[in-house]
């Protein structure tokens, strides 16, 4: 099947007032795994609240399509029910609220939006236990606030196991590998490779080529200036880590 | 009778003219000790009058309430309690209406050993000499409200746990008013803990199912630890909205003796909730937390006193409030360290919530360190939900009144976590989910 699952087109958007996306298009198809690669301030993080429907993030030209309907139009809650998830690159912290309270609520406020019945708190605990056994979590961490006192690799984890139990169609992972050391990287890169699914899609944004090492990409883009300036296959990322942005954004290297 | 007919009394003219006719019924009549107490106070009382706001202590709470109307005592009206959450597990159970007991909703038919759970009028009635110089007073001017509890006090529950005595459940405490217009009900309770002695003592002020009337609850609860008791007191004040609430705990604590104490503002129109807390030797701890859940034009007040007056005690203070619509939140906070109270730890910390731009907080921490080598620290902080936190649960599909109503509860879940995680957490927890069951919950009204 090669249904496309998001569809953006010439996509403008400002923060502040600042452009920061410029025209960007990209076509992700189903079951596909995409990239998005690019320097600091090139729009990447900002290309991921777009997408989840941040406020703050203007749209001011262009569409995205998401599985034939105006993403744009939707709340954030309503984008997550059609099955949209955002791993967020900085997950905040929010004291007095368990993660398990949390969690099923997400769940089943998704289910409801779909027009499923909701999880009972047995069925719910019983999939959680399987997803945090994948994900070499620790049970306790269900009672625990969100976030709360996790470190960078533990946060990172509670998104990848907010994603297993969410199930999403459009999985968007904005810097998932920042802050992890190699072992929390390789767990986090398990267990997205896991979740890859013929009608499942992914939009991997990341600076570094070593997290495209665990997941491996279908293709390529690389983001500056607010617009994709290459797309290519895995090989672009070596060619990245080799030569630097520079080649591709018109500037001299900055490192 | 034609004279009250062509006059409108305050509430505390509306005492002093009671005082003469109810005093002989009052409980422990005829014990010339209590009988003086009951004199004295109201003596100071009749010169101090009603707090005003020109008293430092008063100047972010009105008693204006008190002043339009004449609450006064009377006698007991019934009532089927209001629904209000229960305690999943009890050790006792003792419901007061109007202030006197109610046996027919009360169960305290299993003390364990070593612990007394009763009421006032019998502890004064079979063994007044235990309770003698254990009822407090006012300590000051400002404190004249105390004083007319004093005088007035008609019953409440006595627990004692002698030494080493421990309970693993929780002693309720229920207060239920009958909504009789103009009713006044003075409250007053004693805990004593032995050495080494545990319990859970959980107050609960609320209305019967059918309460009309405006009405003015007092009540204090005089607490005192002996060398390393621990009590986990927690007050939940859920009174109707034509309530004036004025409640005081006056806590002693002895060296290695832990109080934690809890207190819960939901209802009332006015709402004060002191606590008054000393050190009597060194090495003891006290954690005082709270919080307050306004909307409407309901003000709250939470104002705690600590008294460091010798070494090594430690005070930890969290008090967070939820305030929507007009509400109007106050959290004084006064911690006292005298010049030899050395290695002192002391911290405080409060937060608001403020749901709508009506809504106020106003606080008034007071750190007098007059001792060197001790810690301590105060913060507060008044803000809106935050956004980050807002944004991240609606991107997981949580819809936006949902999201706020999760956030709200953890905001206020956070402090009841900090102070218990049992049976009395548990509880609070409840409390807190019934008051944003009832209510608009998003300051959009």
């Amino acid at each position: 099947m090669s249904e496309n699952i998001l569809e953006i087109r010439n996509l403008h958007a400002t923060v502040g007032g600042t452009e920061i996306l410029k025209g960007l298009s990209l076509t992700l198809p189903a079951g596909e795994v995409h990239a998005m690669m690019g320097p600091n301030g090139s729009g990447k993080s900002t290309l991921s609240y777009v997408l989840a429907g941040r406020e703050g993030y203007e749209v001011t030209a262009g569409e995205v399509v998401y599985k034939g309907q105006d993403l744009l139009a939707l709340a954030p809650d309503e984008r997550a029910q059609a099955g949209i998830f955002l791993a967020f690159q900085y997950p905040v912290e929010i004291p007095g609220v368990a993660n398990s309270v949390f969690l099923k609520a997400a769940v089943n406020a998704q289910r409801r939006g779909r027009g499923e019945p909701e999880l009972d708190a047995m069925d719910f605990l019983k999939r959680a236990k399987v997803e945090l056994a994948e994900l070499e979590m620790d049970q306790e961490f269900l009672s625990r606030p969100i976030n709360v006192g996790f470190s960078g690799g533990e946060k990172k984890r509670n998104e990848v196991f907010q994603m297993a139990m969410l199930e999403p169609t459009l999985a968007i992972l904005d810097e998932t590998d920042s802050g992890l050391d190699i072992d929390a990287l390789r767990i986090v890169a398990d267990g997205v490779n896991r979740l890859r699914a013929p009608d499942r899609s992914m939009l991997v944004i990341t600076h570094y080529q070593r997290l495209l090492n665990h997941i491996v990409p279908d293709h390529i883009h690389v983001l500056a200036k607010g617009r994709i300036v290459a797309s290519g296959g895995k090989e672009l990322a070596l060619e990245l880590e080799a030569n630097g942005y520079a080649a591709f954004t018109g500037e001299k290297s900055a490192a | 009778m034609t004279e009250s007919a062509t006059e409108t009394l305050n509430t505390a003219q509306a005492h002093l003219r009671a005082f003469d006719a109810l005093r002989s019924g009052l409980p422990g009549a005829g014990l010339d000790w209590l009988e003086r107490l009951r004199a004295d106070a109201l003596g100071r009382f009749k010169d101090a009058g009603l707090p005003s706001r020109r008293l430092e202590a008063w100047k972010f709470t009105t008693l204006a309430a008190l002043e339009r109307a004449p609450f006064a005592p009377g006698p007991q009206a019934g009532g089927a309690p209001d629904a209000l959450p229960e305690l999943t597990e009890t050790a006792a159970r003792i419901t007061f209406v109007d202030g006197r007991f109610d046996e027919g909703l009360s169960e305290i038919s299993r003390p364990a050993e070593g612990v007394s759970v009763t009421t006032m009028a019998t502890a004064l009635a079979n063994d007044p000499g235990a309770l003698q110089g254990r009822l407090s007073q006012a300590s000051d001017p400002a404190g004249s409200l105390w004083d007319l509890n004093a005088a007035f006090m008609a019953d409440g529950a006595v627990i004692r746990l002698a030494d080493g005595a421990a309970l693993d459940q929780p002693i309720h405490l229920v207060f239920l008013a009958s909504g009789t217009a103009n009713r006044a009900c003075h409250i007053r309770n004693l805990i004593l803990l032995g050495t080494g002695a545990r319990a859970q003592v959980v107050e609960t002020y609320g209305n019967a199912a059918d309460a009309a009337g405006a009405g003015f609850t007092s009540a204090v609860t005089d607490i005192s630890l002996a060398e390393g008791a621990a009590l986990t007191h927690a007050r939940v004040q859920d009174e109707s909205l034509k309530t004036v609430h004025a409640a005081r705990a006056v806590v002693s604590v002895a060296g290695e003796a832990v109080y934690a104490g809890f207190a819960l503002a939901m209802g009332a129109e006015v709402s004060r909730q002191e606590t008054d807390l000393s050190f009597a030797a060194p090495d003891g701890h006290a954690r005082l937390m709270g919080a307050y859940l306004g909307r409407g034009r309901q003000l709250l007040d939470h104002t705690t006193r600590v008294d460091h007056a010798v070494p090594g005690c430690t005070t930890e203070e969290l008090f967070k409030g939820v305030l929507d619509d007009h509400a109007h939140g106050v959290f004084q906070g006064l911690i006292r360290v005298a010049p030899h109270a050395l290695h002192t730890d002391a911290r405080q910390k409060s937060q608001a919530l403020l749901l709508s731009d009506r809504a106020a907080a106003d606080t008034k921490p007071e750190l007098e360190i007059l001792a060197d080598d001790v810690k301590c620290a105060h913060g507060a902080t008044v803000g809106d939900l935050d956004d980050d936190a807002l944004f991240y649960l609606m991107a997981r599909g949580v819809p936006e009144a949902e999201a706020r109503r999760l956030l709200i509860a953890g905001f206020a879940g956070d402090v009841i976590d900090s102070f218990d995680r049992g049976i009395v957490g548990a509880y609070l927890s409840a409390c807190v989910a019934n008051w944003q069951d009832r209510g608009t919950g998003d300051g959009h009204a």
